[in-house]
């Protein structure tokens, strides 16, 4: 068997796309914790955290030529993939399960800094401090929309402030990020 | 959508944070903004930067990815005649592609899985790279049939059928590459197929679906030991896991 540990993730999507299931092997070995830990987050579920990363993986197996690598990364990709699969299955649940999940997010009293602590140590220093270096109202807006899977209208009938206001705090406070990672050299989610 | 609300709800796209109706509008103007792209593309990475976590996959989670990978999606019909197309087997990886034969892994023998995953057996019909390979085949085919008997080492198979008719014969090269060189095959109704076997070890193992009027094949024989016969059977449109008829002809390798 042909060793790929050293194989650059394109040439490994490429394998992929010529049937290689060692080859999306050794793509789940590399982001396949990144793909689940980034699910298990947004739904709190282990099972449906599961069911989302199945899907990522049989649809780069099924499709590929979905990945452009001039584009940005695979992890970043699959990250995409995750989190916009987790948020449909958020949205799709039942109200009281989704209050489930909220009120799972908020044990402990100060459910948000308790929620915020755990994901602290588990990405990296720089885009710790990048968020936290955001003015308090873009970086609780952004939370609420990327980690709890609100829309941006949600997000502002939560914070009882117009659309708007919202729509511009996530604007601005995702520029604001980008414009600080890519000072420290980080180009979102490279390993 | 103007380019300007476009803009405006790229971010909060990176975060799919857009309603579907906002969600499908932004993408409609995405597919004729390249700017719009490549910002989405670019907040896209700070969001993922965002969710670049990780936590231990449960255990057998890649278990069930892996059973899953030849479920076939009652959508689609494998319907195109075969995986073939100019690939290089010298390549690492690179095999022609076949995709979702349910519960092909489970149901044949070791030896026969593994030379069809290689081989392939059924292919979707929405899979462009499939009619690309298709294509690819169309205009190199001949070329791969010339250059293939002009190749030291070239072994020429003829199938003979059951009243000893040349029904089709092969060009095999060392490096198991195979072409189909003629074809006295008839057309067959199009829900059925021709399919190409070879035997191992006195067991069959599919090599492709030609197709109801093969005129252009190629394949790649990766089964070891190498076969000593091949033959082709008529199966249902889409092909079989094990021939479902006797051999209309075959050929001693």
């Amino acid at each position: 068997m042909t060793d790929l540990s050293e194989a650059s993730d394109a040439q490994l999507v490429t394998l992929i796309a010529r049937f290689s299931e060692v080859a999306l092997a050794e793509v789940y070995r590399r982001h396949g914790g990144a793909v689940y830990g980034l699910a298990r987050k947004v739904l709190n579920n282990q099972a449906e955290a599961e069911d989302v990363a199945q899907e990522v993986f049989l649809r780069l197996w099924n499709q590929p030529e979905r990945f452009d690598p001039s584009r940005g990364n695979l992890r970043s990709f699959l990250l995409t993939q995750s989190h916009a699969r987790a948020v449909d299955t958020i949205r799709s649940l039942t109200s009281a399960r989704r209050r489930e999940i909220t009120d799972a997010a908020s044990t402990a009293g100060s459910g948000y800094d308790v929620h915020r602590e755990a994901w602290d140590v588990m990405v990296s220093e720089e885009v710790v401090r990048a968020l936290r270096g955001l003015p308090e109202d873009e970086r609780r807006a952004i939370e609420l929309a990327y980690f709890e899977g609100h829309t941006y209208v949600q997000v502002a009938q939560i914070l009882d402030v117009p659309e708007g206001t919202i729509k511009g705090r996530i604007r601005n406070g995702m520029r604001r990020m980008r414009g600080d990672l890519s000072r420290q050299g980080i180009q979102g989610a490279d390993r | 959508m103007t380019h300007d609300e476009s803009a405006e709800l790229l971010a909060a796209m990176a975060l799919d944070a857009l309603d579907t109706d906002s969600h499908a509008r932004v993408e409609e103007h995405i597919l004729t903004c390249p700017e719009c792209q490549r910002e989405l593309d670019s907040l896209r990475e700070v969001a993922s930067a965002l969710g670049n976590t990780y936590e231990a996959p449960p255990e057998g989670l890649w278990s069930h990815i892996a059973s899953r990978l030849y479920e076939t999606d009652p959508a689609e019909t494998p319907s195109l005649p075969v995986f073939l197309g100019d690939f290089d087997p010298s390549r690492p990886g690179d095999r022609p592609r076949a995709r979702r034969a349910r519960g092909l892994l489970l149901t044949v023998s070791l030896a026969a899985a593994a030379a069809i995953i290689v081989l392939g057996l059924t292919l979707s019909s929405v899979n462009h790279r499939v009619a690309n390979l298709e294509n690819a085949l169309a205009s190199n085919g001949h070329n791969g049939v010339t250059s293939a008997l002009a190749t030291p080492g070239h072994k020429v198979v003829t199938l003979s059928s059951t009243d000893h008719r040349v029904f089709a014969s092969f060009v095999l090269l060392p490096d198991g590459r195979g072409y189909l060189v003629k074809s006295n095959m008839p057309a067959l109704p199009s829900s059925e197929t021709y399919q190409l076997w070879g035997v191992v070890n006195g067991s069959p193992v599919s090599i492709g679906v030609m197709g109801s009027s093969p005129h252009a094949v190629a394949f790649t024989l990766a089964t070891s030991p190498a076969p000593t016969l091949i033959g082709v059977t008529v199966e249902p449109a889409g092909g079989s896991l094990t021939p479902t008829h006797g051999m209309v002809a075959s050929g001693e390798v």
